[in-house]
């Protein structure tokens, strides 16, 4: 029999053998942890509580609770309980931060189906807000992950230029404080406009993706056999939509400047915005020239092989004709179905001195009648509709598209009543007037401009744009 | 239950001579009858208030019947009375009946499985049938057990209640054939007659029982003595803090888990109003959780270790009686849960004040800093502030009775369903009312007809006297015009009574005219003053004093009761988004019934999801006798608001959060007290592992698997008893569908047609731990009801009491000293 002491002896030494053993074990741990991106901390920035949890739920049991916490999530969202159903989640992350589905579906939960149930647009923001600080949690602890840069980018896009309170929702993104949220992930600026940081992000996914990351295909997963293996959502090859975004969210940015697209901030033109519309034309270039591959095989050289497809080519006549028939038909397919052809040349028209002149003036004469400033109006139309003729003579892939034609005869359209209002006839020689016919009938208006949704603009709105009046005081106390 | 309790009532009042009853039954027995019913038939109560405390009574008298026919029989047993050297006929006749009950349930599950026809013997299904003879003869081997060991080792009392046990049983049969002749709406039939019967004569039976167990138990109450109970408390403080240090451990560990808190606990970012509650409902489950730890691993362990140890032998050698030994033990460690839970309270609520009140000073700092840069941010934090406030305090709400008008202007019980799923806290369902139409809701206050039950009145009378300041020009002005009702009641009975009668009462008018006319000039005088002030004011603002017209402006305010605020949570639905930006419109409309006063209006937007408050003039309460009428339309059109009975209420009083926190973890103490009293229950019988293990599982049970037991128990639940639950998770078969007759699910469905009866009645023992549990109300920031606090301290005793007084028999009949 041992005694006490002894066995305490043989206990201690043991405890020691196994500690020094992982001495040697720990290299190749984190070898294996930097290959595969699962760090647990960036340095000065360790998420104590995370690791506890972990520390306290070691092995499967966190899977369970991870199990238990979402389904609690789920029913503390269908009775309302939005903050504990926030902890909730948050939860969860510190569980399994490398569960990328949590942040992907909780991220987009909160921006777009908890905000949607509040009724005051402000409350809307600071829950699209949560959710997209959500997913860029989850970016910090998955870095190599295209998909959520790419869900990140796309709710800064999406849920916030494009909800039907963009309007007022953008505002409350040039107004926000919170520099951290409005800090570009590339350069480091802070900007004060949404598709800004969408451009950005979008870039940063597709860089990575270019960089040849992709975490869910080369990561964890790759040495684990799974009957539905979680399959990278963005970013693989022949993912057009994920190319163009960058271009996208560029030229809304450009085009949002030229109207009132946050509530009370006055459009901005000149340099300023030819010179986005400059850098939009670049991103659609930088779109174009990408080598795509066909999705078919033809024989070259005795070879089946892939042909190389740039989408620009479909708007330079010569490159094109060189092609050969397979390429062609790509080529022809994917510009048609990214409507490049529009894009860039809208670029290439907006961006030139009479393309900011005539916006400013079809803004300046909607604001004049708008506020039933008609012989004003009548002017800036009729000066604005000339140069934009002049200019469309040189776009013609952008002056016969749908989009364009609705727009400008919207123009005409006003022009033609304030005519009206004056009592004098449209002159029969104004540019665009078939275009009339086209929207007589179309009610419809620009829902990402404030002066079309909210005919007086800021002023429309009772107590400006928060929802509800603060409670008022007792008088006397 | 109680559904059909009144039929019975009635009918006994509404005989029709006034000395008998139908059938010509004298009316006492008339009137006694439907007693002996409410106090026979388990699942039926009273609706009045003792309702709850007759099932209590007939709950636990059941259990005294168990646990005293077991008793016996387990003494049966050891005494080699039931089971001898030598096994007789009636013995073979026992394990067959053990079979046969078997079997019986196993051609029930044969037949709805219709692997097997229906046969019915008379009306009596055959199942039942065989069920009733095999436990009949079960019974007779019982019954021979309990009169043989009785007769030879009980008592007097134990003789008495065993042949008034079986007259017990003969008068529920009695009483159920009264029933079947007199009231064949309660016993339709000679089948119910039987059955009924049976059930009436057990629970006489189990009542029988509880008169003999607590009479027993008196005489012990009776010699129990403060001192030794103290000193058997004192030991149980002693020997916790002996075994692991345990208080003090739970102290640490409280501690340390607050220190880092905020590592797991984020307040929710930008939204400062939700802190307070979700900081409440964490601590309040950190005490809890450790109080409740405590508890379940020290009280089951001690008594098992005391007997283990043989320490045991030194306190039952003294003049220590066993229900003291129980109680005691409870106790004392009542006494360390109380002086652990104001501990944590007081830690707890340091840590929220530092926490929250910083976090409110902080989140209004930054308003304050925003106020130029971005105003629309700098309003919503200043709200955020003031929800985190309304949060932190004990709000006191008097509630109305909800009814609505509909579009066309009719009356009814419920708004316009949208579709939209939205529950109040309180488990109500919103409805809605459309936005610019005659839709209205309304919330009367006062004595209010019952809208679902025309014949209840309701009283939700505004406290007035509570809500009118005392010598302020509303509480002045209401007195005189109640004094006025008054006179002008006396003045009409005086009419009614004529001559001397009328006199006097003219006389008593004189002297209330005289003080009314007192009261009308006091409050003319304040008025005057009030007036005085404001005017003085203008004066002031005119000469441009602010200051002092702000100090003449208060002093105006001080002659006034302070206006009454309301508070209100409406949900929004949207048809259309409307102009982008633009809030719902409510308007709020506020009568008093009793006065000609205009009403009060308001027009205000909805803020979803917040608490919307209101100030009401207090002059609306003046002569309203606590009666209001409050009613809210949506002026937005094609747009709906949402609100259910409890989402608008007049706000009392703030209350004290501090107390109300406390209230709160004294919901946690009673939890402690119940399963402080299942350990030593369960230490008394069981070794330390097997008693811990039961303790938990009793939490367990209580606090996470109620809800489940309750399923249980009304077999409500989907996919059957465990065995063919397990069936189905095996072959992943889904809940709804028939599972295919195979050997094997019959097999299971019969081990579940035994065992299930078994494990329903677990409800009944199990205690409702969740039940105790207040911390959303208190997270909510409403003030815990006084009568809440009374009806969970009584449950608590409910069950604390039996637990505890069937571990003292056990305690003493058991060596444990052996």
């Amino acid at each position: 029999m041992l005694t006490n002491m002894q066995r305490k002896l043989i206990y201690a030494v043991l405890l020691l053998a196994i500690f020094t053993s992982t001495l040697f074990y720990k290299p190749r741990l984190r070898e294996q942890s930097l290959k595969v991106n699962l760090g647990e901390a960036t340095i000065g920035d360790v998420d104590a509580g995370s690791f506890m949890l972990k520390l306290a739920l070691l092995g499967g049991a966190r899977g369970v609770a991870a199990n238990v916490l979402w389904q609690r999530a789920i029913e503390l969202q269908k009775s309302q309980d939005w903050d504990k159903m926030e902890s909730t989640v948050n939860l969860i992350t510190k569980l399994q931060p490398h569960f990328l589905s949590v942040w992907t579906f909780q991220g987009w939960n909160l921006s777009y189906n908890v905000s949607v149930e509040w009724d005051a647009p402000d409350d809307k923001y600071e829950w699209i807000k949560k959710g997209i600080k959500f997913l860029r949690d989850g970016v910090a602890k998955n870095q190599k992950s295209p998909d959520l840069i790419w869900d990140t980018a796309w709710t800064y896009y999406h849920k916030l230029g494009f909800a039907d309170e963009a309007i007022v929702l953008r505002k409350l993104f040039r107004n926000d404080v919170d520099e951290t949220f409005k800090r570009d992930p590339i350069d480091g600026n802070v900007y004060n406009d949404n598709f800004q940081l969408g451009r950005s992000w979008f870039t940063k996914a597709v860089n990575l993706v270019d960089a040849g990351e992709a975490r869910l295909q080369e990561g964890t997963e790759s040495d684990i056999e799974t009957i539905d293996a979680p399959v990278q959502r963005k970013g693989r090859p022949g993912d057009l939509a994920f190319r163009s975004m960058p271009a996208h969210s560029q030229t809304r940015y450009a085009a949002g400047l030229e109207k009132e697209s946050m509530v009370g901030v006055p459009a901005t033109f000149g340099e300023v915005a030819k010179n986005e519309w400059g850098k939009a034309l670049n991103e659609w270039l930088l779109f174009g020239r990408y080598k795509f591959q066909t999705h078919n095989v033809v024989e070259i050289d005795g070879k089946l092989q892939k042909e190389d497809v740039y989408i620009d080519d479909a708007t330079e006549p010569e490159k094109f004709n060189k092609l050969s028939e397979n390429q062609k038909y790509w080529t022809d397919r994917w510009a048609a179905q990214m409507a490049y052809p529009y894009w860039k040349d809208r670029s290439k028209a907006e961006m030139t001195e009479e393309g900011v002149n005539a916006r400013r003036l079809f803004y300046e004469g909607t604001k004049a009648y708008k506020s039933a400033d008609f012989p004003t109006a009548v002017e800036k139309f009729k000066q604005g509709l000339q140069i934009w003729d002049q200019l469309l003579q040189k776009h013609k892939p952008y002056r016969d598209d749908d989009l364009n034609q609705k727009d400008t005869g919207l123009i005409v359209k006003r022009y033609a009543r304030a005519c009206q209002q004056l009592g004098i006839d449209v002159p029969k020689d104004t540019p665009f007037l078939d275009l009339l016919r086209l929207v007589e009938q179309d009610n419809s208006v620009d829902p990402f401009d404030a002066v079309e949704m909210l005919s007086r603009g800021v002023s429309a709105m009772p107590g400006g744009s928060s929802g509800g009046a603060p409670p008022t005081p007792p008088p006397g106390n | 239950m109680s559904f059909s309790l009144p039929l019975v009532f009635l009918w006994a009042q509404g005989a029709s001579a006034p000395e008998s009853g139908p059938g010509g039954v004298p009316l006492w027995v008339a009137n006694a009858l439907p007693w002996f019913w409410v106090w026979g038939e388990p699942m039926i109560t009273e609706g009045a208030w003792y309702g709850a405390l007759i099932t209590f009574t007939k709950v636990v008298g059941l259990f005294c019947l168990i646990a005293w026919v077991l008793t016996w029989v387990v003494k049966a047993n050891s005494e080699r009375i039931i089971v001898k050297a030598k096994t007789d006929f009636l013995d073979y006749v026992a394990a067959f009946s053990l079979l046969g009950v078997f079997a019986s349930v196993l051609v029930g599950v044969l037949q709805s499985t219709e692997r097997l026809g229906q046969f019915d013997i008379s009306g009596f299904p055959l199942p039942a049938i065989m069920g009733a003879i095999f436990t009949t003869l079960l019974l007779i081997w019982v019954e021979r057990g309990l009169w043989t060991t009785v007769a030879r080792y009980g008592d007097k009392g134990d003789r008495l209640l065993l042949g008034g046990m079986h007259l017990a049983l003969a008068f529920g049969f009695a009483i159920a054939l009264v029933f079947r002749f007199l009231v064949p709406e309660i016993v339709g039939s000679w089948r119910t007659a039987v059955v009924s019967g049976f059930r009436w004569g057990v629970t006489y039976m189990g009542l029988l029982a509880l008169c003999r167990v607590s009479w027993a138990v008196l005489f012990e109450v009776l010699a129990l003595r403060p001192k030794r109970l103290y000193a058997v408390g004192s030991l149980a403080v002693v020997e916790s803090h002996r075994r692991m240090w345990a208080p003090v451990t739970v102290l640490v560990i409280f501690a340390v888990i607050l220190a880092f808190t905020h590592w797991f606990l984020r307040p929710p970012d930008q939204r400062p109003a939700e802190m307070g509650r979700l900081y409440i409902g964490t601590l309040n489950t950190l005490v809890s959780l450790l109080v409740i730890a405590m508890v379940t691993i020290l009280t089951p362990i001690s008594l098992p270790q005391d007997i283990k140890g043989q320490t045991i032998y030194t306190i039952v050698s003294k003049p220590v009686r066993r229900l003291e030994l129980i109680w005691g033990r409870l106790f004392g460690y009542m006494a360390l849960v109380t002086v652990l839970i104001l501990v944590f309270g007081g830690i707890s609520l340091g840590y929220l004040q530092s926490q929250v009140k910083g976090t409110i000073d902080e989140t209004e700092t930054l308003a304050q800093e925003l106020r130029e840069k971005d105003p629309d941010r700098s309003k919503l934090l200043m709200e955020q502030a003031e929800q985190l406030r309304t949060r932190m305090s004990a709000r006191v709400p008097v509630k109305g009775v909800l009814t609505f008008v509909d579009s066309r202007g009719k009356p009814q019980f419920q708004g316009i369903d949208v579709g939209q799923d939205s529950e109040t806290s309180n488990f109500e369902t919103r409805s809605f009312v459309e936005g610019a139409t005659p839709s209205t809701a309304i919330w009367n206050f006062g004595i209010v007809q019952d809208p679902l039950d025309p014949k209840v009145n309701l009283d939700r009378r505004v406290p007035v006297e509570k809500l009118l300041v005392p010598g302020t020009i509303e509480a002045i002005e209401n007195q005189a015009i109640i004094l006025e009702y008054i006179a002008l009641q006396m003045k009409r009975n005086a009419e009614q009574a004529g001559g001397a009668e009328a006199a006097k009462l003219a006389s008593q008018g004189t002297d209330r005219d005289a003080e009314i006319a007192k009261l009308r000039a006091e409050s003319k005088a304040l008025q005057d003053r009030a007036a005085k002030f404001e005017a003085d004011a203008d004066a002031a603002e005119k000469a441009n004093n602010l200051d002092e017209a702000d100090r003449l402006r208060r002093e105006a305010a001080a002659l006034h009761s302070p206006p009454v605020q309301v508070e209100m949570n409406f949900t929004v639905y949207r048809t259309t988004k409307g102009k982008i930006g633009e809030p719902v419109y409510a308007q709020l409309e506020v009568t008093n019934p009793q006065t000609n006063q205009p009403p009060f209006r308001d027009i205000f937007p909805i803020r979803e999801y917040y608490t919307n408050k209101k100030f009401i003039p207090s002059s609306y309460l003046v002569g309203s006798l606590g009666a209001l009428k409050c009613e809210v339309r949506c002026i937005s059109p094609t747009q709906y608001l949402g609100m259910a009975e409890s989402d608008f209420y007049i706000l009392l009083d703030k209350g004290n959060f501090g107390v109300n926190f406390m209230i709160g973890l004294f919901g946690i103490w009673l939890q402690a007290m119940v399963l402080t009293a299942v350990g030593v229950f369960a230490g008394t019988f069981l070794s330390w592992p097997v008693a811990f293990l039961t303790t938990l599982c009793f939490f367990l049970a209580g606090q996470v698997a109620f809800v489940f037991l309750q399923e249980f128990a009304l077999k409500s639940l989907l996919g059957g008893g465990p065995a063919e639950s397990f069936i189905r998770l095996v072959t992943h078969d889904n809940q709804m569908s028939e599972l295919t007759p195979t050997l094997g699910v019959i097999v299971a469905k019969t081990f579940d047609g035994l065992v299930m009866p078994l494990m329903g009645r677990l409800v009944y023992l199990v205690p409702n731990f969740a039940a105790l549990d207040v911390t959303n109300t208190v997270a909510e920031g409403f003030a815990v009801k006084p009568e809440t606090v009374f009806y969970h301290t009584l449950l608590a005793i409910g069950y604390a009491l039996p637990f505890s007084i069937a571990g003292y028999f056990i305690l003493k009949n058991r060596e444990v000293a052996a």
